[in-house]
């Protein structure tokens, strides 16, 4: 494919030709016209047919000129060869005919084909030059000799033939020669002219890798704009976020100071670590109590996922006792109890320690609190400490009330009518209810303060069963209550705490006959299933209303209901069974109706 | 029987002391009575009692105390003497301790009547 810069080239040089052709066509003419009427001597010059061959070279110039406007826009490099052959050829035969009518041999027009041979080179090259020039020497010597020898009618130029037509070696000498500059110049030009080409198309080569390249590089520049347009938008979103994220930032740091804040004026020590175990956080209440350093910020507490107490002896250096808690919590890794001296003072803490967790429920580390229970435990302490003083102090005139109402009684038959008796026997029932109440109190007591000693072996269940029923005998007769014991199994050994299961007993039976009405029936039954032992106590009482059902063993509950019969009783019996049952490892439950009532069963161990 | 028994009975509250007396007297136990540890350790030092009825919380010298001198006193009569223990302290802490000094029974005051104190009294007398 030949370079596009090179065609142009040529379609100009092809205009530029054209254009050439009218002048030197017009010249022709003007030079025969002037040589036939104002040269010295008659010159022949056929005007007619000289006329016609200018009007029909100008009108193939025209053709071409046309066909060159039309080439411009296709810039079809074949279609403008064969224009140019035709120009060439044209030019030829024309420029044949006007020297064969101006004079063949003797005609001076040869000039005129160097115009051919130079406008050849110009869009051939050498090529082109070297062929027109040698066509036009053979079209030249050959008119010479065609002339010569008669083979076509020798046109004069002159009225007497001159020395040129007449001698073959003259006219050959000259149309030789002639012919030699046709080639000289064909060579010149054409190697001009290729040369011109070579660098034209090496321009051209250059230019369109150039164009190439400013293409690639235009492009690049169009998606460096694009990219630059985007980051520039990139570059508002991203300050727009900063500036969201230095807002958020500030809001953060703030909360974060007042989260500090919050924690280090808090009046109870509190330590965290973070996600890899290393002192995070510490408040003044850690430094004075626990002895929390400063420089122990960002230190290695502990290994592994153990966060007990022990485990921060690292950082705190205050000496303690501790020990894990009954407690249970599911939120945290544990309760701990712990106690130390401040100043020779005892101080006990309930040390809870959670993980903290962020908005994302990632983990961030592990918190420890130390709330400061000694108030409340020096309080528990005077509590219980003033009820068992208050309750061993009561037992006293207790007893002397319980002695001297039981001798006045015995010993004074006779001496007191029967309703004084009664009046008696009524007062030592209240005091028995008293003693009662203090020993359930001192029970209570005993058992929140973790004092309520457990002595377990293995007893006949129906030792302890007849006591119980021994002691309420009297009532059940007295209420004609059908107490019926199933009898279709032989009770077992069970592995327990004498009197405490008596207490249990004691107690569920005491409450059935209690809201058990004139008449009514109590049933136990028994049922052995694995190592427990269930016992069933139920009765046809007054049963419990399902709103006290809930709260029906919490210490000092007593329904409405029972208030309104009678007000016996302490509202400490169930509570305290229920504790005794639990630390038995079984569970206490019932199940109740209002007016049908209500059955109680527990269960305990048959073996160690 | 019981006229010739010689009881000491140890308890601070007079009251107390003197209903206990009275039904123990009335059974024909002889009675000595001492109002805290220190008369009671002199009794013991002076006389031979076939019981001691001892009160713990008492005034000088608690029944503890008392009951660890005789227990660990060098004549072996007076050392053997049976000792009841009859307190308003119930405790299972109270209870086992003093029966590691050497109790032989123990007794929550308002838990027990006079008669029944006295079923005891006679358990341990072996009657």
């Amino acid at each position: 494919m030949e370079n596009i810069r090179v065609i142009e080239r040529k379609i100009e040089f092809n205009g530029l030709i054209i254009k050439a052709r009218w002048f030197y066509a017009s010249a022709i003419l003007v030079l025969g016209l002037y040589t036939k009427f104002f040269s010295y001597s008659s010159v022949n010059f056929p005007l007619v047919t000289m006329a016609i061959l200018y009007l029909f070279y100008i009108a193939i110039n025209f053709i071409f000129y046309l066909y060159l406007q039309y080439i411009k826009k296709d810039k079809s490099a074949i279609n403008l060869e064969i224009l140019s052959w035709w120009q060439v050829g044209s030019e030829l035969i024309a420029l044949t005919l006007i020297m064969h009518y101006t004079g063949g041999a003797e005609s001076i027009i040869h000039f005129f084909y160097f115009f051919s041979i130079v406008s050849a080179a110009l869009i051939f090259g050498l090529r082109g030059s070297l062929s027109t020039s040698i066509l036009s020497s053979l079209l030249v010597n050959g008119l010479v000799l065609a002339e010569y020898y008669k083979i076509i009618p020798h046109a004069g130029r002159f009225n007497v033939p001159t020395v040129d037509y007449l001698v073959l070696s003259v006219g050959l000498a000259k149309s030789i020669t002639i012919s030699t500059a046709f080639i000289i110049v064909a060579i010149l030009s054409g190697y001009g002219i290729n040369m011109l080409f070579r660098r034209e198309e090496l321009l051209g080569e250059q230019t369109q890798k150039l164009n190439a390249e400013t293409e690639k590089r235009l492009h690049e520049l169009k998606q460096l704009d694009r990219t630059a347009k985007l980051l520039v938008k990139r570059d508002s979103e991203l300050n727009r976020t900063i500036k969201a994220l230095e807002k958020e930032k500030e809001k953060s740091e703030d909360e974060k100071y007042k989260t500090l804040a919050i924690i280090s004026n808090f009046s109870d020590p509190i330590i965290v670590l973070d996600n890899e175990n290393k002192l995070a956080i510490y408040n003044h209440a850690s430094k004075e109590i626990l002895g929390v350093k400063f420089s122990d910020i960002g230190k290695k507490v502990l290994d592994g996922n153990d966060f007990s107490l022990d485990k921060f002896k690292t950082i705190i250096s205050a000496d303690f006792n501790y020990a894990k808690s009954v407690e249970e919590n599911n939120n945290n890794l544990g309760i701990e109890e712990m106690d130390l001296k401040i100043q020779n003072e005892a101080r006990y803490y309930k040390v809870i320690t959670s993980e903290v967790r962020g908005d994302d429920d990632e983990y961030l580390g592990v918190m420890k609190i130390f709330y400061d229970l000694t108030r409340e435990k020096t309080i528990d302490k005077m509590k219980s400490e003033f009820i068992t003083v208050a309750a061993h102090q009561l037992r006293t005139p207790l007893a002397a009330i319980k002695w001297s109402i039981d001798l006045v009684i015995k010993e004074n038959k006779g001496k007191i009518d029967a309703e004084q008796i009664d009046l008696l026997k009524k007062g030592y029932k209240s005091n028995e209810r008293m003693i009662k109440l203090v020993d359930d109190l001192l029970n209570v007591s005993r058992i929140e303060e973790g004092r309520f000693g457990y002595n377990f072996n293995n007893y006949k269940f129906a030792d302890i069963l007849e006591i119980a029923v021994e002691n309420l005998e009297a009532t059940i007769k007295k209420k004609k209550i059908k107490l019926i014991i199933e009898k279709n199994q032989e009770l077992p050994r069970v592995y327990i705490d004498k009197d405490k299961i008596g207490m249990v007993m004691q107690n569920l039976l005491d409450n059935a006959v209690k809201y058990t009405p004139l008449g009514g029936k109590i049933e136990l039954t028994f049922k052995t299933a694995g190592d427990r032992f269930y016992v069933s106590i139920k009765d046809s009482g007054i049963g419990i209303p399902p709103k006290d059902q809930e709260k029906l063993f919490s210490k000092f509950f007593r329904s409405d209901k029972v208030l309104r019969m009678e007000t016996e009783g302490t509202g400490l019996g169930l509570f305290i069974a229920k504790n005794i049952i639990i630390k038995h490892g079984g569970s206490i439950s019932f199940s109740s109706e209002e007016g049908k009532g209500s059955e109680f069963i527990f269960d305990i161990s048959l073996s160690k | 029987m019981a006229k010739d028994k010689k009881i000491l009975l140890v308890e601070d509250d007079s009251f107390l002391r003197e209903i206990i007396f009275k039904r123990l007297a009335k059974e024909g136990f002889v009675v000595t009575e001492a109002e805290d540890g220190e008369k009671a350790l002199l009794a013991v030092d002076k006389e031979k009692f076939d019981l001691i009825l001892l009160d713990i919380l008492l005034p000088s010298i608690n029944g503890f105390e008392v009951l660890q001198k005789i227990r660990s006193l060098e004549d072996e009569n007076a050392k053997k003497v049976p000792v009841i223990m009859l307190s308003n302290l119930g405790e299972e802490t109270d209870i086992k301790k003093a029966m590691e000094f050497g109790a032989n029974n123990y007794l929550v005051k308002a838990h027990f009547t006079t008669e029944e104190i006295i079923e005891k009294i006679r358990e341990e007398l072996g009657e």
